[in-house]
Formats: structure tokens, sequence, C-alpha cells
């Protein structure tokens, strides 16, 4: 049954619509249970992988008959292990991550309602959720368990967070990526405002330790489309500094200048097989969980 | 005071700074992409703001510009008081006063829209100018010659104005206006004042292309109020200083119909003759139907409809019952339109019932002639035969035609009135004979050669054939010979002539080098010298049946010629002895609206005869009589008739004037509204609040352009990115998901 921590952040509604998705990671990840995700480890399962040549010693009974009638050799079948998926749910906190446009979440709490769609998911299908939360340091780690209490007690954790004034994505993501002992599905909810070649490299550090990663850049539709009516002297939520613009003045030069930021994402993470996915902060969330929900599910059949 | 308005021009400038100032404070996730692509764009932000408080100043200041209404003098003298239009003026007016301006429009002459034109062009002169005015008719007639600073007398003068019956040459009055605006000290102005009837202007063609002399030298009886220019035209002759302004106020579609020229046939009218009148119909303008009336002594006649071309012409044949003796009025009559003077044609038909002819010579040497003249007491031809001695006590005039039959050698003064008789008109017909020796033949000057010898041929008689050596000769007009027929003569002597004098011609003979009968045109008539004589002593032409048809077309001819010197063109200065050789003192000319014009004698010098009549100011179309005969005769002495030069209305365009002229800056309108406006702008200058207006009409656009230009709906990240539901991020290229 959902606990106090979920019903703060998903409807019953949305609970509903959420309760027969599924996330399957693309790779083949290491879990304590036997699930339906793929193990690396080959064991006995119903699952057929591969043969192998007859050693002295194995078990008959798992003789391919067949093809010994047909090659007159000896084979082993071996069968897929099945296990269960450890995800992680990296959240962002930085100072930048409070910004809401007229009308809107924060972007903070559009991840958090994302964090606990996907943490719901995770856990319905019965398998382990854990949790980041960072800025300037990670804040919280909390170690993924199969569990819905354990799911409720990670996402109260998150709804006593709000976002800092500093950040230090890259440095802290490379630390969350050391902690992560075996492989697992991370994902990533954050609106990617710090050094980009430096975070880029931190998901790099992710790809290399074998993780499954899923970045969720979170942005306000001010932010990308910049539609401001008037001119006002800006003030940086992180840094405090200003500037005074006349955003329909500067609109075709900013397109340019945020368009090469998200490609810069985009596209490294492409070349690194990284799931980069762009929600604005007007979409429902529901509807973004399971559109995603269900590609990917296509896309890794 | 609206130039203080311009103060409004720094509105935008403090605008602009306030608008600075007042800055709304908004936290943002980051600034870092703003400074970017503010740093890209400040230079073209600056240039844009800049852009627009320039646009907009400019508008303050034009609109403060246009209220205080600014004018501009673009042309005319270059001195500072022209600048500000205070200089003094000299003005020229060449006023078109040819009878094409009586031309109706709505009502109104174009006469009286052209004199209104010359005194308004007075009137906007001011105190100190002066004006002169150039009547152009057939002659240049000066109304103000010498320039003139009274302009109350200069309207006056306009005002009694009346057009005249005649062509206008534009060309001489405009070299006549032009010796009038000769002091470069002040400005000078050129206004040409017409109608635009084409052929005013070919006196600028002319002289423009040839160079020729733009009119003849002037009669030495001509009246002191007329001048005749003898030198051409030229674009030269316009002081480059000179504003010229022409003014075309006739109509530039005009309409107009009339009778052009009759031709009557035959020449000779007798009271059982039915004469026949040839007319031929001019039109100007589109196709239309006409009716031509005939009327003979004011009575109709005969009346046809006429289908007419557009700007063509045509012929109609009218056929006139025999008429009584005497002279009768015949009037051909087209149908009202807007130039109602030349819808008369005005002719005299003189229908005889006898007709004197004079035969000098003796009765056995004329005998052929008048008995071919006269074959019987009912013939209609009278011929009174005199002896050659006679000859100066007779009125010459009272005969269209004179035959010398073996009649010299004649007396000086009988040589003389024979000169003066052929030159008015009359017709000479000379037979040789055995009196005269060559040189009393040479005493004739009119003669068409001299004769050098008598040639003799008694023993061996030539037979020479009659053959007619120029068969469209009047002299042969009508002449029918029986079919079959081949004339010839046996010529025993004959004269033989010397070189021929250039407007000599042979027309009948066996050759052109043995000519039997000569023949020249002298002044208005003709002489003929026949080669053998009347009777068979020289030849048996008085025998041949050639004879009497010869000596028929003799007197049909000179009745022709005579015929037409009842018509005459009107003239200010008209010469009466071209009809009437001479009149008995205090006879006055009668016009035909009842005015009696004196007629004076002038003494002329080598034309023959002691003096000429001249009567000045028969300018007025009608029948003229003389005024002993008085009016309402039947004997009106002549008709005038319109120079139907001025009836052909078609325009001149407007852009053909800088060619036809020469001039390459003039200033022309066809209007009087539009001339004034010119001449208002030419002088004070053109008014620039309208300009202002259209520049500030111009700059709102561009500004609204500009000041929206960045509220316009620019494409964003979102318009230009494809986004899936699911998030992913599509490029150009992309199509898949990674794997």
């Amino acid at each position: 049954m959902p606990a106090d921590g979920i019903a703060s952040f998903l409807k019953p509604a949305e609970l509903h619509k959420l309760g027969r998705l599924a996330i399957n990671s693309r790779y083949v990840v290491e879990g304590s249970l036997a699930g339906r995700h793929r193990s690396p480890n080959k064991g006995s399962s119903t699952e057929f992988a591969e043969h192998r040549n007859y050693n002295p010693g194995d078990d008959p009974k798992h003789l391919d008959w067949k093809v010994l009638g047909r090659t007159d050799r000896y084979f082993v079948r071996r069968y897929e292990d099945e296990t269960n998926l450890r995800v992680y749910l990296v959240v962002d906190r930085s100072a930048s991550m409070a910004y809401a446009s007229e009308g809107l979440e924060s972007k903070y709490d559009y991840a958090c309602h994302l964090a606990a769609a996907i943490g719901y998911v995770v856990v319905k299908a019965k398998d382990s959720v854990g949790m980041c939360v960072f800025a300037e340091k990670m804040d919280a780690n909390i170690g993924a368990r199969n569990s819905f209490s354990h799911l409720n007690n990670a996402l109260a954790t998150l709804k006593r967070y709000k976002p800092a004034l500093k950040t230090s994505t890259a440095l802290t993501l490379h630390r969350i990526a050391d902690s992560i002992r075996r492989r697992a599905l991370v994902i990533l909810f954050s609106d990617l405002l710090d050094d980009q070649a430096d975070i880029v490299r931190a998901v790099a550090h992710f790809r290399k330790l074998h993780h499954d990663v899923i970045v969720f850049h979170i942005l306000d539709p001010m932010e990308v489309d910049l539609s401001f009516k008037k001119g006002a002297e800006f003030v940086d939520m992180e840094t405090g500094e200003t500037v005074v613009v006349d955003p329909k003045a500067i609109a075709d030069n900013y397109r340019t200048v945020f368009g090469e930021f998200l490609e810069g994402y985009r596209k490294p993470f492409a070349e690194m097989n990284v799931d980069y996915r762009m929600i604005k902060t007007n979409e429902p969330f529901d509807t973004f969980v399971r559109a995603y929900l269900e590609e990917r599910k296509r896309f890794s059949r | 005071m609206f130039l203080s308005a311009a103060g409004a021009a720094v509105v935008p400038l403090v605008l602009h700074l306030m608008a600075r100032r007042q800055t709304v404070r908004m936290r943002f996730s980051t600034i870092r992409f703003l400074k970017l692509a503010q740093k890209q764009s400040s230079t073209k932000i600056r240039m844009e703001n800049f852009v627009l408080w320039l646009l907009r100043t400019l508008l303050m200041l034009l609109i403060a510009f246009a209220f205080a209404k600014p004018v501009a003098r673009l042309s005319g003298h270059s001195s500072f008081g022209s600048l500000l239009g205070s200089s003094r003026r000299d003005v020229a007016i060449v006023w078109d006063a040819s009878y094409s301006m009586s031309y109706e429009i709505n009502g109104r002459s174009v006469w009286d829209i052209s004199k209104d034109a010359v005194i308004s062009i007075i009137r906007g002169l001011n105190k100190g100018d002066r004006v002169s005015i150039f009547l152009a008719a057939d002659t240049v007639v000066p109304l103000i010659g010498e320039p003139t600073g009274d302009l109350d007398f200069a309207i006056a003068t306009v005002k009694a104005q009346e057009f005249r019956y005649t062509p206008s040459s534009l060309s001489d009055a405009t070299i006549a206006a032009l010796d009038t605006v000769k002091n470069i000290g002040n400005e000078r102005e050129l206004f040409i004042v017409s109608d635009g009837q084409n052929s005013a202007w070919d006196g600028f063609r002319n002289s423009t292309k040839t160079g020729a002399p733009a009119t003849a030298a002037p009669l030495p009886s001509l009246a002191a109020s007329q001048t005749h220019i003898t030198s051409a035209w030229s674009p030269d002759r316009v002081d480059k200083d000179i504003a010229v302004f022409v003014s075309l106020l006739g109509a530039r579609d005009p309409v107009n119909t009339a009778p052009i020229a009759v031709e009557t046939q035959p020449p000779l009218i007798m009271t059982d003759t039915a004469p026949e009148l040839l007319v031929t119909i001019g039109h100007t303008g589109p196709p239309q139907q006409t009716s031509v009336t005939l009327f003979v002594d004011n009575r109709e006649v005969v009346r046809r409809s006429v289908d007419l071309a557009a700007n063509g012409g045509y012929n109609l044949m009218f056929n006139i019952p025999p008429m009584a003796a005497g002279t009768h009025a015949v009037r051909v009559q087209t149908s009202d339109d807007p130039l109602m003077l030349d819808n008369d044609y005005l002719l005299l038909l003189k229908s005889h019932e006898s007709l004197p002819i004079l035969v000098a010579g003796s009765a056995d040497d004329a005998f052929f002639v008048q008995h071919a003249l006269a074959p019987s007491d009912k013939a209609p031809v009278q011929a009174k035969r005199i002896d050659p001695a006679a000859l100066g006590s007779e009125t010459l005039d009272n005969y269209p035609c004179i035959f010398l039959i073996n009649a010299l050698p004649l007396p000086g003064p009988a040589i003389a009135s024979l000169q003066e008789y052929v030159h008015k008109g009359g017709v000479v017909a000379i037979f040789p004979g055995d009196r005269a020796k060559p040189e009393d033949y040479n005493a004739f000057s009119f003669l068409p050669a001299p004769v050098k010898r008598v040639l003799d041929n008694v023993e061996s008689p030539e037979r020479q054939p009659l053959v007619l050596l120029d068969p469209l000769d009047p002299l042969f007009a009508g002449l029918k010979m029986p079919p079959g027929t081949s004339p010839s003569a046996a010529v025993q002597r004959r004269l033989a002539f010397d070189k021929w004098n250039p407007d000599a011609k042979a027309l009948i003979g066996a050759s052109s080098e043995n000519p039997l009968l000569l023949g020249r045109t002298f002044g208005a008539g003709r002489v003929l010298v026949f080669s053998v004589s009347a009777d068979r002593q020289w030849s048996d032409l008085p025998l041949s049946p050639f004879f009497l048809p010869l000596v028929h077309q003799t007197v049909r001819m000179a009745c022709g010629i005579r015929q037409d010197k009842v018509q005459a063109k009107p003239s200010s200065s008209f010469i009466l002895s071209d009809v009437v050789s001479q009149v008995p003192d205090g006879t006055t000319l009668i016009t035909p609206d009842h005015k009696s014009l004196p007629i004076r004698k002038v003494l002329r010098g080598n034309r023959g005869g002691d003096y000429s009549l001249i009567v000045d100011d028969v300018t007025k179309p009608g029948y003229y009589y003389l005024s002993q005969t008085g009016p309402g005769s039947p004997e009106p002495l002549m008709a005038v008739n319109l120079d139907r030069t001025e009836s052909n209305l078609k325009p001149i365009s407007p852009a053909e004037i800088p060619s036809v002229t020469g001039l390459k800056n003039v200033t022309i309108s066809t209007a009087s509204d539009e001339l004034l406006r010119q001449i208002q702008e030419h002088r004070v200058g053109k008014p620039l609040s309208e300009v202002a207006l259209w520049a500030v009409l111009l700059l709102s656009v561009l500004e609204l352009y500009m000041a929206n230009r960045a509220c316009r709906k620019r494409a964003t990240i979102s318009d230009t990115l494809t986004v899936h539901a699911s998030g992913r991020v599509l490029t150009k290229h992309a199509a898949t998901v990674p794997a």
C-alpha cells in the first residue's frame, strides 16, 4: 500500500496509471533477487543463452540431445540468469532548480514528482530503488531496497530538502558514481546548469562503471524560450549577478546560444549511450512518464 | 511660429533616456546564456535604438516643418532677391489670336478662356514689373510693343481685344516678344498662350529644320500697327535665364467639320448652264455624320448627309440649276460644331447671258475668230471687234479674254495696259500677222518667248499634225474632239521663237521644237501666242475643225481664271486691285457687318499701272460690296473666306513642344489653373508642406516597423527543436533513440 511519502507526491489516480508500467534496464545488471532483468551471470534458468562443450562432471540433464543426434558431438545448454533491477534516483537540488515561471511549479518540485513516479514504478515491479540528493555536496544517499516503505522514507527525505544556494553538480556526481558498487540504473533529475564539460565527464564516469544512465534534463519553459514580454534586470539565483536585457532584442541570439547548450548534452550523451530526455515543467509529468516508459519498453525488446 | 514646434524633437531623446531607467528586477535560474546572447546582440541593439531615436526625432522635425508651410524656389534668377521672389520682372506675352481660338468649350470660347489667363498673368505682377503683349495673327500685332509698368492699361487693352479671322504664326510673335525682354538685370518670363492647334507651331518647326525665313518681305503700304518678322526662329534667341511658359488652353480632343475648298465646273457659266460644285469637306475628330447644305442667293437648294471617317475628308458633288444672268451668292454650309466660324464657305458665281470678248484687229484679219466666237446670233459670246489703235480707250477689265489679231505693233501705253490686264488675271491670245516685225513682238515682255524671225515655206507648205502637247493644261479642260479626228494644218508661214521664258510651254504643235501655240502664265493671267495668223495667209488653221473649239476653250479658260478672282482670304491689308482695277473716287468697301472701309490708293513701283487699291481690315468672312452698288445688291464684289489652315484642329502634343521649339526648359500647362500654379511655383516657390507630410508618412511607417520588430513573434527553441512526448530530442538527422 502506498505510504504517506508517496502520497505527498502522487495522487491516487496517478498511482493507478503508473501501476501497470515498468522500467527496464537496457543493459545487464546485477541484482540480488531473481527478477526479470538480465544478469551477467549465466546459470540455471528457463531462458536458453548458449552451448558449450561437455566436460566430464557436468550434469547430463543439461546435455542438448538434439545437437548430439545431428552432429554426434556433446554440448551442454547454458541459461540466462534473471535478477531484479537496482535503480538509483539522483535528484539535483541546486539553487537554479528553485526557478519557476509564473503559474508553474519549480523545477525541483517537478523533479521530485518525477522521481516519485519513477520510484513507484520501480518498486511496483518488485525492483529496488535508492536515492541521492545533492547540491554543493551529496546531502542524502539512500541505498536501494525493494519495498514501498523504503520508497516512502526516501521520498519523505526528498520532501524535507529544498533547493540550496550553491551547486557543484559534476563533483558530486563523481562521488555518487563511486558510491554505487554494483551495476545499476542511475536516473539523474537535474537542470544541468553547471559546467557542461564537467557534467558530461561525470555522467561518463557512470557509464564507465557499466551503469545504465538516464538523464532527465528538467527545464522551465521560460528558460528554454525566453518568452518574456518586457525587458528587465535579471538576477542570477545562484551567483546574484545581474544583467539588464530586452529579451525580444536578444531572442535570436539566445535561441542560438541555448540551442548549443542543449546540443552540448544531447550529442555526447547519445555517443555514450546515455538515455537523454528533455522535459519542460509545463508538461504533465505523468503523461511524460507513461510516454517515456512505453517507448523505453518498445525499444528494449 | 510653427518652427518653434521643432523643439518637440527633443522629446524622443528624453523618452529614450527615461525608458532606460525603468527596469524590473527578475530572478532567473542563470544569466549565463543571457549574457552570452546580449554580448552577441549589443551592437545591433545599440544601432536599432539609435535608428529609432533618429526616426522619431526626424518625425517631430518634419511635422513642425510641414506646419510652417515652407516654400522652395528651384528656378529663376540666381540673385538673393530672386531667391525670396522679390526681384523686378519683365514679362512678354504672346497671345494666339487665330480664328481657331473661337472654338467653344462648355459654352465658353477658348479666346475668352485665354483672355482670362492673360489677365491673370498680368494681375500676378507686382509694382515695378513690366509687361509687353503681342498678338499672333497672320502678322504680328504688338498690342503693347514696349514693356509697360501700367498694368491697369495692359489689362484694359487685353479686355478690348477680339480674335482675328486669320491663322497665326506663333514663332513670329515670339521673336518680337523676345526683343522686349532683354534687360538681364530683371527677371524675365515669356508666356505663349494658345489653343494648341498644330499649324500655329509650323513656324518653329520649319525654322528649326531648314532655317528658312518665317515670312516674306513686307509690302510698302502696310499699316504701322503691324510687324513683319524677317528672320528665322532659333532656340538660341531665348536666353537661358528666361523662364518660358506655354499654355495650351484648347480642347485636347477637338471636333470640327468645315468645307475646305469648292471647285466650280465649268468655269464659264452661262444662263443655260447647270454648273457643278465639287466640295471638299475636312473633319477633325472621331467618325461622325454631318449634313452639308447648299444655298444659292440664301435659298436652300440641296442638303446631303455625309458619314465622315475619323480625322478624314470627303468630296461632295452638288448640281446647281441654271441661274439667271448676274452674280449669285453661293454658300456651302456644314452642321453646327464647336468652331462655327468655318462652317460656311462663300463663293460668287457669275452667270452670263452673253459673254463680251474683245477682238482687236481689222475686220478681215479677225473674220475667222469672230465667226468662231459667235457662229450665230444666238451665241452667248459677244465678240466686240475694235481696231488695234482703239485699245487704249477700252476698259480691258470688262473682258475676260482679248484676242489680238495682227494687232501689232502697239503703242507703249497699250502694251502696259495689256500687261497689267494679264497680270490681274486676264487672258490675251495673240495671232501674228504681216504688219509686225519680230522686234514689235519683243516689246511685249510677257510673251512666252521672244520672236526670232518669220519663217516662210510658201513653195512647200508643211502639213503639221496638231498634237496636244500638254493635254492636262487648263486650256484643254473639257475639250472634246470627235473620235478618230487627227487635226492638222498646212503652214506656209510661221513665227520662229528664240529661247523660251522658263515658265513658257508648248501647248499645240507637231513637236515642242515646232509649236503652233505657246503659252505662259503671267501674274494671275495667261498669254497665248499662235505661231500662225488667224486668217488663211499663213496657214489653213482657221479652216480646220480644230479652230473653233480651240477659240472657245481659250474663252472658257479665261472665264475660269476670272471666276477665281471674286474669292479672297481675310487680310489686315487687302489689295483690292487684285479684284477690281479701278473705282470711282469716294467709293468705300462695305463689309458683311455693314461697316464702310475706306479704299486707299498707294503708288507702286514696277508692276505696271499707277497705283494699288488697298483696304485695311478686310478680315471678316462674308460678302463685300462697293459702296456705290450698296449692300443687298445682287452684285457683291467678292466673297471673303477664312484661310482654312486653322480648320484642321489637330492639337500639338505638349510633349512635342520642346522638340518643336528647340527649348529644353519650357513649362507647359493645359489649363488656366495649372498655369497659375506653375507661375506661383516659379515666382514664389514650390510649397514643401506636402513633401514634408509624405516624408512624415513614410517615416511613420518605417518607425512602426522598426519599433515593432522586436514585438514580432520570433521562432523559439520549442519551435525549432523537435521534442517527443517521451522527452526524446530529435535533430534534423536523428531518427531513432540510440540503442
